[in-house]
């Protein structure tokens, strides 16, 4: 082994288990409960921002093309599920209640093919027929079976009263809160024998990874970008929850300073005698460096750990569960990747690496003759 | 020689006053011999040691060991792991290793292998063999410096310096350990350089000197 490592390892865990004493357990469980902290942070973050990418998409696709030329149509690859629809806004009223609705036509057989909207019936959809979303339903008093009229945005009035555009038949409820869209959005089917002369767009479900050199940025939109402020919101919010978090590990990182010079106080006898025996300085100073980073990063990398496994274990079994009314999933959603772990351990160590090189910086040259007590 | 010392010069500054302690100091050691200094304390034997051993650089004069100028030297690190091993007046043994650990310390500062045959020869010689994943503090006072003792010689140094190596052992241990000394320096012709005010141990150098008043008498 290592002589280094090996060391280091002793000076940590002796037959005094934490030899260094509080110092050494206070920085182990800062450091500990600090990675454990911003894993769960960032996994609760991520797992609502999950929520929040498979609720729209399954109202609006991943992306939207507003290219609608054949050519761009026959550019989409037969892996992609994809949708071309039209979208109008109409007022509906009903007594004297009232609402803006978006009203997107599609191909009949897309409503159960590429939208998922979580309807109460599954009937199928004429081109007099319409879904609306729940909130509508409960705003406007709306049941399955009523029949509804919506009118043009520039409403047309003649000398006795406003001439609706159209008369719908409310086919069926669907249930999806995201972004509120239950309260305006509504689907409708086209007349396959009066289709329109031109879409509105394209709304596509898959990986945007061959679609995107075809088309111009400003043509095939992400569902991202479609909700870009509230997209951003949300990796702003990890961002800060991040850093914050990260705080409790540098706060740590202080105390592993002091862990350092605790130890090297105590072990000045032992530097001196590693190198009478010709230990050159700077590898006695890796002694103390790797004892750093041996503390902090078990207590790191445990800190992961645990926080993986109560992920784990709270998306198999769902020990936190939450208000679907409120929050549109049952239980507490998590999600922790790859990235998000190599970032949390590549900070630490730069952190842990600064702090635990301090007192090394300010440690005094070896002098093994006082050192040892003068025995040589 | 393996160790050739000429015309050694050491002062401290004593409350600004100079203090010499070496005043000129030449002698050589051959390959294979015991050389035991003795001297009143404080007559300089520990400083002459630590000049020896490269823990301390002399005013003037010149170190040669296996031919190797010290003066020209900038880093001692590698003399002091391949050609000089230390036993101290306290044993000095790492808490925190065990002995097999505490003896392969040197072999492993310069990233050599630990040569298990020598070692476990070593531990028959030594009478230790039981003790090998003992801790320091599991150990006797005499164990601990037979344990020191093996850390020195596990690089097979050209030279061993040892200062007052029996100082802290009582009569019997000491006995064991000069014993020891001239078995290590028979069997495997290892040199060795000691300090001490023991007549026992003084007695089984093959060059006997005698530091007073900063120069070397030989006897």
């Amino acid at each position: 082994m290592n002589v280094v490592f090996l060391i280091a390892k002793r000076f940590l865990i002796s037959r005094n288990l934490f030899q260094g004493g509080m110092i050494n357990i206070v920085s182990f469980l800062g450091l500990f409960i600090g990675a454990a902290s911003i894993v769960l942070s960032i996994a609760v973050l991520n797992g609502f921002q999950n929520v929040l990418g498979d609720e729209t998409k399954k109202l609006y696709g991943d992306y939207i093309l507003l290219d609608t030329n054949e050519d761009s149509v026959r550019n989409i690859d037969s892996d992609f599920k994809y949708s071309p629809f039209s979208q109008e806004e109409f007022f509906v009223l009903k007594g004297n209640k009232q609402s803006l609705i978006k009203l997107k036509t599609v191909f009949t057989d897309q409503i159960d093919n590429f939208y998922d909207l979580d309807r109460l019936n599954s009937n199928s959809l004429g081109n007099s027929d319409i879904i609306i979303g729940k909130s509508l339903a409960e705003k406007m008093s709306i049941n399955i079976g009523d029949s509804i009229s919506i009118y043009d945005t520039n409403l047309a009035v003649n000398n006795v009263t406003i001439i609706p555009h159209k008369k719908l038949f409310v086919k069926d409820i669907y249930n999806n809160r995201i972004l509120r869209s239950d309260e305006f959005l509504a689907f409708n089917s086209f007349d396959k024998n009066n289709l329109p002369n031109e879409f509105t767009g394209i709304e596509i479900l898959g990986n945007i990874e061959s679609l995107s050199g075809k088309y111009s940025e400003d043509k095939l939109i992400s569902w991202k970008d479609r909700n870009k402020q509230l997209f951003d919101a949300t990796e702003i919010e990890k961002k800060i929850t991040f850093f914050t978090l990260f705080l409790i590990i540098i706060v740590a990182s202080f105390n592993l300073s002091s862990s350092i010079v605790q130890i090297l106080t105590k072990k000045t006898r032992e530097m001196a005698i590693l190198n009478a025996f010709g230990m050159t300085e700077r590898k006695i100073s890796m002694v103390f460096l790797t004892y750093g980073y041996l503390l902090s990063l078990t207590a790191i990398i445990g800190g992961v750990l645990l926080s993986s496994l109560l992920i784990i274990l709270q998306n198999q079994f769902g020990f936190i569960m939450l208000n679907p009314e409120f929050y549109l999933v049952e239980k507490l959603p998590m999600k922790i990747g790859f990235k998000e772990i190599s970032l949390l351990i590549s900070f630490s160590i730069i952190i842990v690496g600064i702090f635990a090189s301090l007192p090394l910086m300010i440690m005094k040259k070896i002098n093994p003759i006082i050192l040892i007590n003068k025995n040589i | 020689m393996i160790l050739s010392v000429k015309n050694i010069k050491k002062s401290y500054d004593d409350g600004g006053v100079k203090l010499e302690v070496l005043k000129g100091i030449s002698f050589g050691v051959k390959k294979g011999s015991i050389l035991t200094i003795k001297g009143p304390s404080g007559s300089g034997k520990s400083t002459l040691l630590s000049l020896l051993g490269t823990l301390d650089n002399p005013d003037s004069g010149d170190i040669l060991i296996n031919d190797i100028n010290l003066n020209d030297c900038d880093d001692f690190s590698d003399i002091r792991n391949n050609h000089i091993g230390f036993i101290f007046q306290f044993h000095n043994l790492i808490p925190e290793l065990n002995v097999v650990e505490n003896i392969s310390v040197p072999a492993l500062i310069s990233d050599k292998k630990v040569d298990q045959d020598f070692l476990d020869t070593l531990f028959k010689y030594f009478g230790l063999s039981n003790k090998k994943n003992s801790f320091p503090l599991d150990l006797s006072g005499g164990e601990k410096q037979r344990v020191s003792v093996m850390r020195a010689v596990i690089n097979k140094p050209s030279i061993i310096i040892a200062d007052e190596p029996t100082g802290n052992l009582d009569s019997n241990n000491a006995t064991k350990l000069i014993n020891l000394f001239k078995k290590l320096n028979k069997d495997f012709g290892l040199t060795f350089v000691i300090a001490t005010h023991d007549t026992k141990v003084f007695n089984i150098g093959h060059q006997k000197m005698e530091l007073s008043d900063g120069k070397l008498l030989n006897l």
